[in-house]
């Protein structure tokens, strides 16, 4: 505006009015900002903060579900651990019994009670291969049925791999399969154990032969628990990373998306008080014309 | 020199001094008034004859003051860059405000959007992975995926709705801008009537000029000076306004949507104007948003349903050779018809041309169940490779699938067919051809056990099928990723046309204060102008006062 403009009432009035709007407009924006505590209210805010937002909530969200999927997987991996522990110990007690067993001075009688107290546990694995975790056999792999093992010890499960998504792009089986723990059909754990048991009650056959065979399944249980537990920690190191990934996204978000409150408010105050002083500006300005001074 | 000369002068000083006080007073009782110029009286001395008389001689000395014209201070050139620039500012705010209605569709970043519903879609596909025999998840997963159609399908209505709206809009600025041009015409005709009778015509000029700034806002027109005091407005080389003629526009709906003049149906391109703004929003940008939506929900359906559907599977090298199997079986139903045996005679699928021979016979095999032409069968591979078979239904149709008879060379070749818990597979998960009707396909929609949660080949309770969809979300061209690039776009199309507005704002009112330094009142002025005429007018009757007295002297006192 030149300074020999020539400025009409009027003119002063539409300008005066247009400031207060615009200076009104900022206090409301910010009082927005301050009340609702959001930066980013849509997405014409700031687009490409706008899209940032929108992929952190979006992996907010799907972080929160891989840590329930990790939770599930921490459930099924220490249900195997149990197991495992349980037939492991189980199969020691088998191993002592068979040595013992071997023994010649071991009468009938006393090999009638080794052989039974071997069914007694072959039962007792037969109980814990058909573990079940939320109702699912754990050893059964994706078949249904709540099994892994037939009470003659029959294999019914699938060597299905059944996975947990961790993390994006990441999955940990959570599973083992019967047969990798306890041995191929015909080839498993029960049928040594019913071989050897028989063995027992009917005198010393080849006693030897078939202790090889139980040390040699007993380390693949012992090492499929070794599978598992490695599982474990992988599960349990993701959670952890997951917690920071969350904190860190959390953190990230609130960064993008809300607002600095000290800063909103110390900008709220000043704008108020430009708002205040272009009204008191306005009201002195717009008052006076010649037609005051004349008499 | 008459001697009551002096008492004319007194007289034209007197009227003109008054005139010029009724014009201060016209121009405050004016100053608020819309369109309205300042007006000054243009005085003009009266002094001898500009043509000399031939058989007499002047000899006066002056015979006083004249109004000459009532000036109306507006500036034509200002006026036609006004119109333009309205023009423009309209076009920009109507581009904005269609810009913050579609951005006011989509509650982004929020948990209302549809971003959090997919989020949830997807979560759920996890769920079902976990615990593919809890129909509880199954039926979480529909709830969630009905949820997203719905809001999706909203989303679309909304878009075409705003476009209806807009279309609404438009005929009535049509209307409109018919409705100020017959106005600006007929003013026309009375401004060249006074103009010719020698009338002031300064308020009707100024009503005239309210209504071109008016008509130019909404139409785009430009304004040009005509004869007579008269102003034409242009739409592309076409008056919509010319003196007195009037030529009309309508709205054509039918195709693009276009305006058209009344009288020949010949397109009117207006590129400025409240109606280029709407017609930008009815043909370009609002159809772009709808595309854009529907190219998502598109790619929502097709990812979803190329994993869910999928009917197929392969054979190892070892299981290529079914020379001794016998038949193979499995049942297809078309169109959710019964289901049909599909059977192939094993033969011997692993030397070369072996994926020929077995594509080769399962469609002959497919055609005889279900009927040519219904669905296509494609194998590759075999010759010492895996040996892979597809088998995909035409446009329109669909095909379920389900594994028959005992024999297990085709349950192996169907083993990553997508089945549901009810062992059944090939179903769609969603259906529709775009955002506004994209739902949960009718096979699966109240049905949890049509989830496909594993393959067939895998056992009942495999949920890998699920977790593939899962990962879905953190697929880079897939729905997420298109809404999130549709959101950006809108939040950016928004700022940018705000920002355009505001500037072409600040345009408009520093040509608008230019306007008014120009033809504004000023009270001050005003005020100084009364007290300058109103000293002038005292003056005179002073004057006139002088001359009665030296009047009396002459007739009264003299010779007596």
């Amino acid at each position: 505006m030149t300074s020999n403009m020539r400025v009409p009432h009027q003119m002063l009035a539409t300008n005066a009015v247009a400031n207060l709007r615009s200076s009104f407009a900022r206090v409301v924006d910010l009082q927005d900002q301050a009340a609702s505590g959001k930066r980013l209210r849509k997405a014409s805010d700031a687009p490409s903060d706008v899209a940032t937002a929108m992929q952190l909530r979006s992996r907010l969200d799907r972080n929160d579900q891989y840590s329930r999927n990790l939770d599930d997987a921490t459930g099924w991996l220490s249900s195997a651990d149990t197991a495992l522990s349980g037939a492991i110990d189980q199969l020691h007690r088998v191993h002592d019994l068979a040595l013992m067993a071997r023994n010649g001075s071991v009468d009938t009688s006393a090999r009638q009670a080794i052989a039974s107290e071997i069914d007694a546990l072959r039962q007792s694995l037969l109980g814990l291969a058909n573990s079940q975790f939320a109702g699912r056999a754990l050893f059964a792999g994706s078949a249904s049925g709540g099994v892994a093992y037939q009470s003659d010890g029959t294999y019914v499960g699938l060597s299905t791999p059944i996975e947990r998504s961790i993390a994006p792009g990441q999955r940990v089986q959570v599973n083992l399969d019967g047969d990798t723990v306890f041995g191929a059909p015909g080839n498993d754990i029960f049928t040594t154990l019913a071989s050897l048991s028989a063995a027992i009650a009917s005198g010393p056959g080849d006693l030897e032969a078939l202790g090889a065979t139980l040390e040699a399944q007993t380390r693949q249980v012992e090492s499929s628990q070794g599978v598992v537990g490695a599982r474990l920690k992988r599960v349990e190191d993701q959670k952890a990373q997951n917690t920071s990934d969350e904190l860190t996204m959390r953190e990230n978000l609130t960064n993008i998306e809300d607002v600095d409150l000290a800063q909103v408010l110390v900008n709220l105050q000043a704008q108020q008080l430009a708002y205040q002083a272009a009204l008191s500006a306005t009201a002195k300005a717009i008052q006076p014309s010649l037609a005051d001074f004349l008499r | 020199m008459s001697d009551f000369a002096g008492l004319r002068l007194a007289l034209s000083s007197l009227m003109a001094q008054r005139r010029g006080v009724e014009t201060a007073a016209q121009n405050v009782a004016n100053a608020n008034t819309p369109g309205y110029s300042r007006q000054r009286v243009d005085l003009q001395s009266q002094g001898a004859p500009a043509v000399p008389a031939l058989w007499s001689v002047f000899k006066g000395s002056s015979a006083g003051v004249r109004v000459a014209a009532l000036e109306r201070f507006r500036n034509q050139f200002l006026e036609i860059q006004a119109g333009l620039e309205h023009g423009s500012m309209a076009q920009l705010a109507q581009g904005a405000s269609t810009m913050r209605n579609l951005e006011g569709i989509f509650p982004e970043p929020s948990d209302a959007g549809i971003a959090r519903r997919l989020t949830d879609f997807w979560t759920a596909f996890d769920d079902v992975a976990n615990h593919p025999d809890d129909t509880a998840a199954r039926t979480q997963l529909l709830e969630r995926a009905s949820t997203l159609t719905a809001s999706i399908n909203a989303a679309s209505d909304d878009l075409t709705r705003a476009r209806y709206d807009t279309i609404t809009e438009l005929q009535s600025t049509v209307t409109e801008i018919n409705a100020l041009a017959s106005s600006i015409a007929s003013l026309n005709r009375a401004i060249k009537s006074n103009q010719i009778a020698g009338i002031s015509a300064n308020e009707l000029m100024d009503q005239r000029d309210l209504l071109v700034t008016q008509l130019a806002e909404a139409s785009g027109g430009a304004v040009r000076s005509g004869e007579y005091g008269q102003v034409n407005v242009v739409i592309s080389g076409t008056a919509i306004v010319s003196g007195e003629e009037v030529r009309s526009l309508m709205v054509d709906s039918a195709g693009p949507v276009a305006l058209r003049w009344v009288a020949d149906s010949s397109l009117a391109a207006v590129t400025s104007g409240k109606v280029a703004g709407q017609l930008e929003a009815v043909n370009a940008t609002i159809p772009g948003y709808v595309a854009q939506l529907d190219a998502m929900a598109t790619a929502l359906r097709d990812d979803v349903n190329s994993l869910h559907g999928s009917v197929g599977g392969s054979l190892a090298v070892a299981s290529q050779n079914q020379g001794a199997a016998g038949n193979l079986e499995f049942e297809l139903a078309l169109d959710g018809g019964a289901y049909a045996t599909v059977t192939v005679a094993g033969a011997d699928w692993s030397g070369p041309g072996g994926a020929a021979a077995l594509g080769a016979a399962l469609q002959a095999a497919v055609d005889a169940a279900i009927g040519a032409g219904n669905a296509t069968v494609g194998a590759s591979g075999g010759n010492g490779a895996a040996l892979a078979v597809s088998l995909a239904p035409t446009a329109t149709h669909t095909v379920l699938v389900r594994a028959s008879g005992t024999n297990a060379g085709f349950a192996t070749l169907l083993g990553t067919t997508a089945v549901g818990s009810d062992g059944v597979g090939g179903r769609a998960f969603f259906s529709g051809s775009g955002a506004g009707d994209l739902e949960v396909a009718s096979g699966v929609a109240g049905t949890p056990a049509a989830i496909a949660a594993g393959v067939a080949s895998a056992g009942p309770l495999d949920g890998s099928r699920a977790l593939d969809i899962a990962d879905l979300a953190g697929s880079t061209g897939g729905a997420d990723a298109l809404y999130r690039q549709m959101i950006v776009q809108l939040g950016v199309g928004t700022q940018t046309a705000a920002t355009r507005e505001e500037i072409q704002q600040r345009a408009v009112e520093s040509l608008d204060n230019a306007r008014q330094a120009e033809s504004g009142v000023s009270l001050d002025e005003e005020m100084t102008n009364l007290v300058q005429f109103q000293h002038a007018y005292d003056a005179a009757a002073r004057f006139l006062a002088a001359i009665d007295e030296m009047l009396d002297t002459l007739i009264n006192r003299t010779a007596v």
